[in-house]
């Protein structure tokens, strides 16, 4: 303990009871709440309304001279001046091209409480700004207090550079929100796992990028599934039965699933330095077998591509995963598809089923239940290995198992907190409650960040667990 | 000087309340409970003469830390104030006055900051960490009764988030009508 950081100090700042030499671990075991508003910070007291939080997080976002100024003096000042959290959230707006009335609309909010919300000077309950966060991508507990920790300005370009592209039509207002959402959500599951003691995307390093994009860039992407088939020691007979598992448990991306429409599939996004996966639930992904594509096919860009490849967002439309054409013309899209078809149907394999069954239609449903894959993408995959042409898709059409849909189908059909968005449903709900449990988020942001209330995130802690452990 | 309205004013203020003990949460500075005078540049509140309730003027943007800036102090049989940066203040460990020395340590009401923004118009907030205003109903009573003592009054008011006064700087006034 330095000179300046007495006993009597700490006990006054996270009170008697808490225990340590450390700053860390005197918070850690402090059963002091603090409260914040929009500009001000306090010791929580039960009329209070703002946001409570943990003596941990408060010193992990503020720093304990803040803490020790709301105790000393009864509150701290935690914006720099009246014109802050309104900037940020009104520059961030428009930096993603949104109406006010389209925030508003996922928000839950009225109009009028986003526009006060922007306004310099106007004071709103922290709740609601908290509720617009999210789906700006911003990171509410920065909010008005440490801009630049808030937001990733690259994200905001990017995400105006896709909403506004003439090629493939643009985003809509709708997904633009739902992936900013996305990004808040990858952004905030990284801190918290990394306070939990498990650095998200550790095991990426292992994954060298490579830059190879030349022709035939098929064959790049089908190399580039065999050496991740073999950094993660898995057999190039064995099919990947639970893809999202191997995402999440084995190489700790996150990874969001969300409502983004008809036409997208997914995308790769990176919100500071945290990186994460979306995959769409609507459209053609309600197929078990295209989703498992569409994760395979973002897998593919965010172990592979150079970071000069991937950008801050890259979205995927299914036209360029699961369309009726051929592989795309962009070579870094073609190498992600033949990237995800090999992964999850090895070449070789494929060869040696065609082989055997005699028959190149009946060898597309095999590949199609072995390996779970569309049989479209298992036709292509059929004709590109065995270098055949208008193979006839098996009659009657085959779809997918049961067990197909039991592994790799998402929980969020029996996910206990009703009020809490699909997209944070996952892992990301998981690790939520988990920091809760460790004292390390107070239980009033663990239901904020699952947009439910404390008593019915407590009294669900477990099933929650359950559903979404590793 | 006159005190027609103030007494009264704050004698409303008082009624229901209790005076309470310097906070003991505070940081304690050399000096800090030395008591200021008259001579030192502590005042006694007086009746200002803007009674009448014209239209809400536009709000003023008052900085974090406003130049010439009051501390105030109700007492029990007085409301006092004195410029927070003054020789006095500049004489003791801190630099500045702390509310402590408007009352030589002995139990107050309530204190807070003011500014000036003219001689009849002031902006004022409940902030003190040594005498804590304990609830919006205080800080609205006190909002009202430095309006009632003759002064158009812009007040900070009342987080009710943080269930604190609010601080200057950080949001736009609020004007008090009565």
């Amino acid at each position: 303990m330095t000179g300046a950081l007495t006993e009597a100090l700490l006990a006054k700042v996270f009170g008697e009871a808490s225990q340590g030499d450390t700053l860390e671990s005197r918070a850690r075991t402090s059963p002091r709440e603090f409260v914040r508003g929009q500009n001000m910070l306090a010791e929580a007291s039960p009329a209070a309304k703002g946001r409570r939080l943990s003596a941990f997080e408060a010193l992990r976002i503020f720093g304990f001279e803040v803490l020790r100024t709301a105790v000393e003096d009864g509150q701290a000042a935690i914006v720099a001046d009246r014109t802050e959290p309104a900037r940020t959230l009104k520059g961030r707006r428009e930096e993603l091209g949104l109406s006010i009335a389209s925030l508003a609309r996922l928000a839950g909010l009225k109009t009028s409480e986003v526009t006060l919300a922007e306004t310099a000077g106007k004071v709103s309950p922290v709740r609601s700004l908290e509720r617009l966060a999210p789906w700006l991508a911003i990171d509410e507990r920065y909010l008005g207090y440490n801009v630049a920790e808030s937001r990733d300005p690259a994200l905001g370009v990017r995400f105006r550079r896709l909403a506004n592209a003439e090629v493939g039509g643009g985003l809509s207002p709708t997904a633009v929100l739902k992936l900013a959402e996305a990004a808040w959500i990858i952004a905030r599951h990284g801190v918290l796992a990394r306070e939990l003691g498990d650095e998200l995307n550790r095991a990426r390093a292992s994954f060298r990028p490579d830059a190879n994009y030349n022709y035939p860039t098929y064959q790049v992407g089908y190399r580039l599934a065999e050496r991740t088939r073999k950094l993660l020691d898995i057999d190039s007979a064995v099919p990947i039965k639970n893809l999202r598992r191997l995402i999440e448990d084995r190489l700790k991306i996150p990874l969001v699933e969300t409502e983004l429409g008809p036409s997208l599939a997914g995308a790769t996004i990176a919100n500071g330095a945290h990186r994460g996966i979306v995959v769409n639930i609507e459209g053609k992904n309600e197929n078990v077998w295209i989703r498992r594509m569409t994760l395979a096919h973002e897998l593919g860009h965010l172990l592979w591509d150079p970071s000069q490849k991937l950008e801050s967002l890259m979205v995927d439309r299914y036209d360029e995963i699961e369309g009726p054409t051929d592989l795309p013309t962009d070579p870094v899209e073609t190498r992600a598809n033949a990237f995800a078809i090999a992964l999850l149907a090895p070449p070789g394999e494929v060869e040696r089923i065609v082989r055997d069954a005699g028959d190149p239609s009946a060898a597309i449903a095999q590949v199609s239940d072995q390996f779970g894959v569309s049989i479209t993408a298992s036709r292509r995959h059929i004709q590109n290995v065995c270098g055949l042409e208008r193979i006839q898709l098996p009659k009657p059409a085959i779809t997918p198992s049961d067990d197909w849909k039991a592994q790799e189908d998402y929980t969020n059909d029996f996910f206990p907190l009703s009020q809490t968005p699909v997209a944070r449903r996952g892992r990301f709900a998981w690790t939520v409650v988990t920091a809760w449990q460790h004292h390390l988020i107070s239980l009033d942001t663990a239901a904020t960040l699952l947009a439910s209330d404390p008593a019915t995130t407590s009294a669900n802690a477990q099933h929650v667990l359950q559903l979404t452990g590793p | 000087m006159p005190q027609t309205l103030t007494r009264p004013a704050f004698d409303e203020y008082r009624k229901s309340r209790t005076v309470q003990a310097m906070s003991a949460e505070v940081k304690r500075y050399a000096g800090d409970t030395d008591r200021m005078t008259v001579d030192d540049g502590l005042a006694s509140w007086t009746d200002g003469v803007a009674t009448s309730t014209t239209s809400r003027p536009t709000a003023p943007q008052v900085g974090p830390k406003p130049d010439g800036m009051h501390l105030w102090i109700v007492s029990a049989d007085d409301v006092v104030h004195a410029a927070e940066t003054c020789e006095f203040g500049a004489g003791r460990e801190f630099g500045k006055i702390k509310h402590s020395n408007l009352t030589g340590g002995a139990d107050a009401f309530s204190g807070g900051e003011l500014v000036f923004i003219d001689d009849q118009t002031l902006v004022l907030n409940g902030c003190s960490g040594r005498y804590r205003i304990r609830s919006e109903a205080e800080m609205s009573a006190l909002a009202s009764a430095f309006r009632r003592s003759g002064y158009r009054v812009w007040s900070m008011g009342w987080s009710t988030d943080t269930d604190r006064p609010a601080m200057f700087g950080l949001q736009d006034p609020e004007w008090v009508a009565s």
